[in-house]
């Protein structure tokens, strides 16, 4: 109990002072040690969970609280109505985004949750096109380690991820397909796929 | 032996087809043509599922408990090492050949027959491949995409080199009928043991996605070039620039 005490001290201290020196760079555009910088906080925060021995449900709402602080949701929302959003309106999109969220970090949460017993660890960043990909190595017991990959941008106005690779399966475009397959079962009616994703969640 | 020189032709001849229509990567590919057969092919494959395969694996997973699984995983593994050591020599992979070769010699002898990992433990890690693998290497592009009963989400190259395997295992001739039994026996566990440890992400596909077949073959299908291509395995878009796309 003690020593998980002192660890989780130590974790947000540390995540505090990376925080603190981090910011301090974004107005100045950044590099792909900011983005190495975002990526260890996330993983290290993802460690932290599956480490913890909570149940499901505080497990994943720990989880959306970390998507909802790192990743831009805005944007990752927005890519998964494709077209569609075109004749939503702004507060349609609002909506949706917030339902989404939850959706997305609760089903990914799941997955990370399958980590358990294991740590993820960063491995390398390197810059593509205007964003940085930083990969990262998962290492659970019973499985040769594979690869966690994370896309990272800046381009919202705050160094935030907008993708996730899971031995190369991207998030985007698997829940791009999902999005679309629902809306097309629901005959484009964004509303009742809101419902669904809410029941979902 | 006789039957072994028919297939070692058939394969050279599949090959020579196959060569002719080879064209390269197909990065950000996720063209059908066989939509309409792979659809049918894959709501058999998820009566199969649903019915025998996660039935089995959670009674499997839960009588066994984890140490006995993982034993036989690791047996399972071990044995089908002398197929990877071919496929890594024909890819002309000399760290893998190495490693694999290290791996199998370890696991078999302190390992005791492969049950234990002990190379992992030291740091030998080889990864798995197969003849899929080796066309790969050599040039040969992946063909379209299909889902087969029984064996699931493949690519025309892949279902090749899952039939060139059956023949390049230097095993599948040199074991008696009862240790080729077990093995067999073992494999069963292995993909048991598989199917029980990514459950949730399974399910999550097969059972509660808006379109399972579109999402078996975009995990399949990026799973695949990721693993036999990391650095370019995928277009990367770029939500920033092209929203719409």
């Amino acid at each position: 109990m003690n020593k998980n005490f002192l660890n989780r001290r130590c974790f947000v201290t540390s995540v505090t002072l990376t925080l603190a020196f981090g910011s301090a760079n974004f107005g100045w555009g950044a590099t792909a040690k900011d983005a190495e910088l975002l990526v260890g906080r996330v993983v290290s925060e993802i460690n932290a969970i599956i480490s913890s021995g909570n149940s499901e449900p505080v497990m994943l709402r720990k989880f959306e609280d970390i998507f909802k602080a790192h990743a831009d949701v805005k944007t990752i929302a927005r890519y998964a109505l494709g077209n569609d959003a075109r004749s939503m309106t702004q507060a349609e999109i609002d909506d949706f985004t917030e339902i989404y969220s939850v959706y997305v970090s609760h089903k990914y949460g799941r997955r990370f949750r399958e980590f358990i017993g294991g740590k993820i660890e960063v491995q390398k960043s390197r810059p593509i096109k205007s964003f940085f990909e930083v990969e990262t190595l998962a290492d659970i017991k019973g499985w040769e380690p594979f690869t966690v990959s994370f896309l990272v941008s800046n381009r919202s106005g705050k160094l935030l991820f907008f993708n996730i690779f899971i031995e190369g399966i991207n998030m985007l475009l698997s829940e791009r397909t999902e999005i679309g397959a629902m809306l097309d079962k629901r005959r484009g009616d964004v509303k009742k796929v809101m419902e669904d994703l809410e029941n979902a969640s | 032996m006789k039957a072994l020189y028919k297939l070692r032709l058939y394969l050279f001849l599949s090959l020579t087809f196959l060569s002719a229509c080879s064209s390269g990567f197909k990065l950000g590919n996720y063209d059908d043509p066989y939509e309409n057969v792979n659809r049918k092919s894959h709501e058999f494959n998820k009566v199969i599922d649903k019915r025998l395969l996660k039935p089995s694996s959670q009674v499997y997973a839960g009588v066994l408990g984890k140490k006995p699984t993982m034993a036989i995983s690791n047996f399972s593994k071990n044995w089908g090492l002398p197929k990877d050591f071919v496929n890594y020599t024909l890819q002309g992979d000399i760290p893998n050949v190495s490693k694999t070769t290290g791996k199998f010699l370890v696991n078999s002898t302190l390992g005791v027959v492969g049950v234990f990992d002990v190379a992992g433990k030291i740091g030998i890690h080889a990864r798995e491949t197969d003849f899929g693998e080796t066309l790969h290497k050599w040039g040969f592009s992946e063909g379209d995409y299909v889902e087969i009963i029984f064996l699931g989400p493949s690519t025309e190259r892949d279902v090749l080199g899952k039939v060139a395997d059956l023949v390049l295992d230097p095993l599948a001739f040199t074991l008696n009928p009862w240790q080729s039994r077990l093995r067999t026996t073992a494999n069963i566990g292995g993909v048991l043991g598989n199917r029980n440890a990514l459950g949730v992400t399974i399910d999550n596909i097969l059972y509660e996605s808006a379109d399972s077949y579109a999402q078996t073959k975009l995990a399949y299908l990026q799973g695949r070039r990721f693993r036999l291509n990391p650095e370019i395995s995928e277009v990367y878009y770029d939500p920033y620039e092209d929203s719409n796309e």
